[in-house]
């Protein structure tokens, strides 16, 4: 008789083409590739989260040998590329001009002739700043005394930055927690969270301005939007721009977003008429690539019961959503609470409307809903209804 | 100022600058970019090299501290078109992922069993310590080192013999 182990199910194990590649040492990531008459980039970042500039002067910075220029947001404006979209549907400044906006924002660009070079020549401009007072703090960005950072957007009146977005059915989510047995609310923080893929984002910007064709080297998760984007920013036919991307040494969505060095390295090669390798450090992805901000959030749940029909028949996208305990009675230590008393409506104690902003309790063994009442995003029919405005 | 070094048996000898990252005198000047570099304050691991038989973070050390030294890198573990067991058994085990960590960690594990044929599980774990997987995690990685450990001898005797 055959089994399985004779023929295994589809092909089998499969074994990865690319480690050959790998494990000899020969994979072509991005700081691996040297383009002949290469220069190299460096970012000059504010060590202040919120500050006026009053001037930046480049002059010592180009005055040394090996520096071939350095990019400001002011030549970023004469070469129309001051300003670039972000993947949150609003603009990012490429360098910063008047003000910065965060810790770490890019300020300036030096092109050089080699890395150290590049790096030698941040220490010797001179920018002066007014600092300004920050928010630090996600929880106070929106009180009413809190800095406005976003001044420089028109009609901004808060630190409320992204878009504000709601999905599912309104009356349908209300009715639910309306009939719900037990209502439990919570406040959940979520620390700084960043992907860190082991190799760092760069780009390499090789701009021909005989043909106008731009060739850029980039180890990102995303290069068609990329092309468009950048199509966008720099004027350029989507077809006069050609992204590689080479071997990627991890991403986790920290290689999806477009970043202003991409842009500096871009604008760098345009200037200098010679190709531009940009590799930021760890210090810097870590500090101003794409991450999770700390994020605070406020969470509703609402548990359907056998008794409580109106949640069973109307899923809530909020009740999928939720972590938050599913009660706290069965969760009591002592409590004898059967799996079978449990499906039964709770008594009038046991509601609970108000918001709890305490640490959010781990339900115990006995107190973890069973498989056939536990809300599933994949039975209810749930679809992704986001709406964006 | 003149460094002079052994690079995977071949003796080199280079002008650089006196604060050159091992790391960078490789992948720049001797073009072997197979030694990654990934955090620049040894954290990551990625661009472990073997510095007389000892596995190194070669970007804390400068090239110039090198010389007269005998560094080995990803380049060097094939042989005559045969693999190292190490580089058998990552392939193996599904030991890598993105490949940005493996040459680090493969030259930790040569490392490792160069001077300890057969370590367990506990001793690979801690010998793999400073280097830092970010796809695939480390249960394979361990996997990987023990098949190079079982099929280490064999093999080392097939390219001598």
């Amino acid at each position: 008789m055959t089994t399985t182990a004779d023929r295994p199910i589809g092909f089998g194990r499969l074994k990865r083409k690319e480690d050959a590649r790998f494990i000899r040492g020969q994979g072509t990531y991005l700081d691996d590739i040297k383009l002949p008459g290469m220069l190299h980039g460096a970012i000059l970042r504010s060590p202040f989260a919120h500050a006026e500039i009053v001037s930046i002067d480049t002059s010592r910075a180009l005055a040394q040998p090996n520096v071939a220029a350095v990019v400001t947001a002011k030549d970023l404006e004469t070469l129309g590329l001051a300003w670039m979209p972000t993947i949150s549907y609003d603009t990012q400044a490429v360098l910063a001009g008047d003000k910065v906006r965060f810790q770490g924002q890019e300020v300036a660009f030096v092109i050089a002739t080699d890395q150290y070079s590049a790096n030698d020549a941040l220490a010797l401009i001179d920018v002066e700043y007014e600092p300004l007072p920050a928010v630090v703090n996600a929880r106070k960005a929106l009180d009413p005394e809190a800095p406005l950072i976003r001044d420089d957007k028109s009609g901004q009146r808060d630190n409320l930055a992204s878009p504000t977005w709601e999905a599912g059915d309104k009356e349908a989510t209300d009715r639910a927690f309306a009939e719900a047995d037990t209502v439990v609310s919570r406040d959940i923080i979520y620390p700084r969270c960043h992907p860190a893929p082991l190799e760092t984002c760069g780009m390499i910007a090789d701009f021909n301005p005989e043909t106008g064709q731009l060739d850029l080297y980039n180890g990102n998760q995303a290069p068609h939007a990329h092309r468009t984007v950048y199509a966008h920013v720099a004027g350029l036919a989507e077809h006069m721009i050609r992204i590689q991307c080479n071997d990627i040494g991890g991403g986790f969505g920290n290689k999806v977003p477009v970043y202003p060095g991409y842009v500096c390295a871009i604008a760098g090669s345009i200037v200098a008429g010679r190709p531009v390798k940009w590799v930021e450090n760890r210090s810097e992805n870590l500090m101003s690539t794409g991450l999770r901000a700390t994020t605070s959030c406020a969470r509703r749940c609402a548990p359907r019961t056998a008794r409580s029909p109106a949640c069973a028949s109307t899923p809530s996208p909020i009740t999928v959503l939720s972590t938050a305990p599913r009660n706290r009675r069965s969760s009591r230590p002592g409590s004898s609470t059967s799996s079978a008393a449990r499906t039964t409506c709770r008594p009038p104690t046991c509601r609970s409307r108000r918001s709890t902003p305490t640490r959010p309790q781990a339900a115990s063994p006995t107190g973890a809903p069973s498989a056939s009442r536990r809300p599933s995003i994949w039975s209810s029919g749930w679809s992704m209804p986001w709406r964006w405005r | 100022m003149n460094v002079t070094m052994t690079v995977n048996g071949e003796r080199v000898t280079r002008d650089v600058e006196p604060r050159q990252l091992l790391v960078h005198f490789l992948r720049d000047t001797l073009d072997l970019t197979g030694t990654h570099w990934g955090c620049d304050t040894s954290n990551c691991g990625a661009c472990v090299v073997l510095m007389d038989g000892k596995p190194l973070k070669s970007c804390t050390a400068l090239a110039a501290m090198c010389e007269g030294h005998e560094i080995r890198t990803v380049e060097s573990l094939e042989v005559d078109g045969r693999l190292d067991p190490v580089q058998q058994g990552f392939h193996e085990h599904h030991a890598l992922q993105c490949g940005f960590c493996t040459p680090g960690m493969m030259m930790t594990a040569r490392g490792l069993l160069d001077e300890n044929p057969n370590p367990t599980e506990e001793e690979i774990r801690v010998a793999i310590s400073g280097g830092i997987c970010r796809c695939t995690g480390y249960k394979n990685i361990v996997a990987a080192i023990r098949w190079a450990a079982e099929n280490d001898a064999p093999a080392r005797q097939e390219v001598s013999g």
